[in-house]
């Protein structure tokens, strides 16, 4: 296996808050092949978006990147590049979709301009040529009559085109790895739907890898090659997507499965799931999830499992790849028995 | 720093007599202590009347200080009953108060001043507490107003409607305590806004009257005589700006404890 | 938007009416009138007096007065200054353009000023710089117009002797001098009265646009422009403060009544012959339709500012341009 495109070795971001600092992200590592789509799911809080804006270090004060973290990006070291280099990567060689799309565009600049801007700060072209590229973008992602839309404001947009007109922008200068941070969260389910085929489209036709963020279970399964799961600043578990939904290793990752919807509904997914993640100024010892786990026992409460090798290329952060009867007699997770008014 | 600021100049109003080296209004030597540069006797300077300069700033802290005050809270009362009035009304009542509110802003308070004070002459401090409020509260009662109307789409006062409270009690025990954090932040703002605003009608000879002595009646003392004696202007001037932003600033941190977010309202 | 700016048009006329009414009240429930107040006449005997009086028609009662002043009004006759001894019109035809002047060179000054401190801020909020200049914002804040004035004359005229202390132009060289000393002249007269008048408000914008800055430099699509490789400079000017720049003419606007008072005081100051001073010895004269004129006239640049306010703000918001 050649080196990956993008490799993320022991990253830590750190935010500073009153109860201390906050390790949102707590030594990740993985890696996102080239002309793959590598899905990156958890609940809202496991530190999956911090993740993202560390990639482009888009984290501000108090947030900060560890020095010791590494990320490697096309042979270069992002966490210690200038400020002048990190821009000629950010929406360059890598660029970012966003949730919302709406609030990720500026009000007061037209979607063509927003588009252009990225040909203009990245080449050398002039206005013309700039706005030319931005229509020639808005056919690409599917926008109806862009000669007349890339006047427009967003909005003026439907949430669907707006999130075209957004990966319009991000894809301007061909990147080699677009971050799509929850991209279809926002959106109805039949536009959801539209988007990832596009995306799908897309990848196939400009050969980029994606690395996609999402708490729904059901898009990685739809778009992505490879799957990592994150709890608590962590990854606790990473498969092929076929081998995780076969033979899904971590507990928590078996309560994702269980509550992902059978037919596209949205509503009460992750409720299956007792208790919420801890707050990331506390991590617990041992094992994160232990108060959640109907497996757990008092290993899991003095030892901080690693990532035990489960399958080949699959991995998971429990202690039931070395105890693996222990699945035989699942108990009513410390969190559901003390109930709901115990935030722990 | 701004709060002991705060401290000494209201400290230096109320212990005025104990702090003044001088009797504020003693003229002892018209012709050879007048218009003295600061020194070590006078460390403000005396005036063209051989007046100490320091006694009469520490005195006219005093008056400034307590009009500013008395002021900015009857501006706030006004404002506050105004503009819960015309939201509890609704309806005509508060269209047509609102249109005249807007007449009201948009006269130039300073021209209002004007028109009134000088109309009517020579005002006693009471008097001038009571025209300075009466054009000052025009902000205030847009800001009560609109809080009132949006606390009153709150569930709690939905639901307490709901429940049959009787609709005076949820006003008065629900909405109007709510909607006073605005009428806090506005007063605060609104003293400073007064000190500068005394200083400017007594120094157009408007305001206070001699022999009592504001800042402001000094500064038209010193107006007459700026080439050759520019202390008796520029020190009550420093007191007025440190009185004046240490209000602000007050002002400030108290809307920034009500909403730490900053929805800044102009006052 | 054209109705509603039918609607604005018509609000406004009628605030200006309003401010008519309460003007004429004030003025005619203070004790005294034109005519006892007029030097000239107060040698007058009580009957000829009478007779002045009658032949202005002051001794008829207010309801009257007032029909009849609106009456005169509608025919675009402001009336007869009683303290000018000329048309209130061509009293006020000479005052307003040197008002608007002074008030235009200050509104433009304040704004850019303002603007550019509270951008030096919200480059790198509350590091040292931000810091410093919070503080001196707010000390500039809290000055009185006067006070600055006074301060401005001893320090930069007295002092320096650098620059001229009233009027808006040389007295007595201003005629002889050749077009580019001329606009000198007018520019060396103009900077203490703008300085006096621009630095309070530079300081309310500064505090607000600083504000309004930071609000908008934490949105999503700040995020976005910064993805995008945009520069840190340029995602600051051109992101950022174009969509904070609207609170801020929304705020001029709310401040012209204000600033209007700013520049009567600045003209008594600085003997500036523009509507302020003229209001301020029309009051004193009970100069009664020189004075319901001013605040008229102040009135209508208020409705007015504060219309041409809401039309850039609606002009820097697509929003609210298309409907």
């Amino acid at each position: 296996m050649s080196e990956p495109l993008l490799s993320i070795t022991q990253l830590r971001t750190t935010f500073a808050t009153d109860a201390g600092p906050a390790r949102a992200v707590d030594g990740v590592s993985f890696g996102v092949p080239r002309g793959e789509t590598v899905g990156l799911v958890g609940e809202s809080g496991c530190g999956k978006s911090v993740t993202a804006l560390s990639i482009l270090r888009l984290i501000d004060p108090p947030g900060r990147i560890e020095p010791s973290s590494s990320i490697r990006f096309e042979g270069r070291e992002l966490v210690t590049l200038g400020e002048g280099e990190l821009r000629e990567v950010r929406g360059n060689r890598v660029a970012m979709i966003w949730q919302e799309p709406l609030s990720a565009l500026n009000p007061v600049m037209t979607i063509g301009a927003q588009i252009a801007e990225v040909a203009r700060v990245h080449s050398k072209v002039s206005r013309r040529e700039a706005r030319e590229r931005a229509i020639e973008m808005l056919r690409l992602v599917g926008i109806p009559a862009p000669e007349r839309r890339v006047d427009e404001y967003p909005h003026q947009l439907s949430g669907g085109m707006r999130q075209r007109a957004v990966i319009a922008m991000a894809l301007v200068m061909n990147p080699a790895l677009l971050i799509a941070d929850e991209p279809t969260t926002a959106l109805d389910v039949t536009i959801q739907a539209q988007i990832l085929e596009l995306l799908r489209d897309l990848q196939s036709r400009l050969g980029m890898s994606i690395l996609l963020i999402t708490h729904d279970l059901g898009v990685v399964a739809e778009t992505a090659s490879r799957v990592l799961v994150m709890y608590a600043g962590e990854i606790v578990e990473e498969a092929p997507v076929a081998e995780l939904f076969r033979a899904p290793h971590h507990p928590y990752t078996e309560g994702l499965m269980r509550a992902m919807p059978r037919v596209g509904g949205t509503s009460e997914r992750l409720t299956v799931i007792p208790g919420s993640v801890p707050p990331p100024t506390a991590w617990p010892s041992g094992c994160r999830f232990r108060d959640r786990c109907p497996y757990a026992w008092e290993r899991c409460e003095r030892e901080h499992p690693p990532l035990y090798q489960v399958g080949e290329r699959h991995v998971s952060r429990c202690h039931l790849a070395v105890e693996p009867e222990r699945r035989q007699h699942p108990h009513v997770p410390l969190a559901a028995a003390v109930g709901a008014e115990s935030g722990r | 720093m701004s709060a002991a600021v705060l401290v000494v100049i209201v400290l230096a109003a109320l212990l005025a007599p104990l702090l003044a080296p001088y009797d504020p209004s003693a003229q002892p030597d018209i012709v050879a202590l007048a218009q003295r540069p600061p020194s070590g006797a006078h460390p403000f300077g005396t005036d063209p009347l051989s007046r100490d300069v320091l006694s009469r700033v520490v005195h006219g802290g005093r008056i400034s200080i307590s009009i500013a005050l008395l002021a900015a809270l009857l501006s706030a009362s006004i404002g506050t009953a105004y503009g819960a009035v015309a939201a509890f009304a609704g309806g005509v009542t508060d269209a047509v108060m609102m249109r005249v509110l807007d007449a009201l802003i948009a006269i130039p308070r300073l021209l209002l001043l004007l028109l009134v004070v000088a109309l009517w002459g020579a005002v006693s401090v009471p008097t001038l507490i009571v025209i300075i409020a009466a054009t000052g509260w025009f902000t205030t009662s847009r800001l009560v107003r609109a809080r009132v109307l949006a606390l009153s789409r709150d569930d709690f006062v939905v639901a307490a409607d709901a429940l049959g409270v009787p609709r005076r009690r949820v006003l008065w025990r629900h909405v109007m305590p709510n909607a006073l954090s605005p009428v806090i932040v506005a007063a605060t703002l609104g003293v400073a806004n007064v000190i500068a605003l005394e200083a400017t009608l007594s120094y157009l000879g408007l305001g206070v009257r001699p022999p009592s002595a504001s800042w402001g009646t000094i500064l038209q003392d010193g107006g007459d005589c700026m080439a050759a004696c520019w202390w008796v202007t520029a020190f009550p001037g420093i007191a007025i700006v440190a009185a004046a932003t240490a209000f602000n600033a007050l002002g400030d941190s108290v809307r920034d404890a009500f909403d730490p977010r900053g929805e800044h309202v102009v006052a | 938007m054209r109705r509603l700016l039918a609607a604005r048009v018509a609000q406004g006329a009628l605030v200006v009416a309003l401010v008519a009414v309460i003007t004429f009240v004030l003025v005619h429930l203070a004790p005294g009138d034109p005519i006892d107040r007029s030097l000239e006449t107060s040698l007058l005997s009580p009957e000829a007096r009478a007779t002045l009086r009658r032949a202005y028609g002051l001794d008829r009662p207010l309801a009257e007065q007032f029909a009849r002043w609106i009456a005169n009004f509608a025919r675009g006759d402001f009336g007869w200054s009683f303290s000018q001894h000329r048309p209130v019109r061509s009293a006020l035809a000479s005052a307003i353009p040197n008002t608007l002047f002074l008030m235009g060179a200050a509104i433009v000054a304040s704004f850019a000023l303002g603007v550019a401190v509270a951008v030096l801020q919200a480059a790198r909020p509350r590091r040292a710089l931000d810091r410093v200049a919070g503080g001196t914002l707010l000390v500039l804040y809290s000055i009185p117009t006067v006070w600055l004035g006074l301060m401005l004359i001893v320090v930069f005229a007295q002092t320096l002797g650098v620059l001229p202390v009233s009027g808006i132009v040389d007295p007595v060289l201003h005629p002889y001098m050749s077009l580019w000393g001329r606009t000198l002249d007018r520019l060396r007269h103009l900077a203490l009265p703008v300085a006096t008048l621009a630095l309070g408000t530079a300081a309310s914008v500064a505090r607000y646009q600083r504000s309004a800055l930071l609000d908008v430099l934490a949105e999503d699509f700040i995020r976005t422009a910064r993805a995008k490789g945009v520069r840190a400079r340029a995602v600051l000017l051109g992101h950022a403060l174009r969509n904070a720049l609207a609170p801020t003419i929304t705020l001029l606007g709310l401040a012209l009544p204000a600033l209007f008072g700013g520049a009567v005081l600045v003209e008594t100051i600085f003997a500036w012959p523009g509507m302020g001073l003229l209001a301020t010895s029309a009051v004193s004269a009970r100069d009664y339709p020189l004075v319901i004129a001013c605040a008229m006239i102040g009135a209508t640049m208020v409705v007015v500012g504060n219309l041409v306010a809401d039309l850039l703000t609606a002009a820097a918001n697509p929003r609210l341009r298309s409907s």
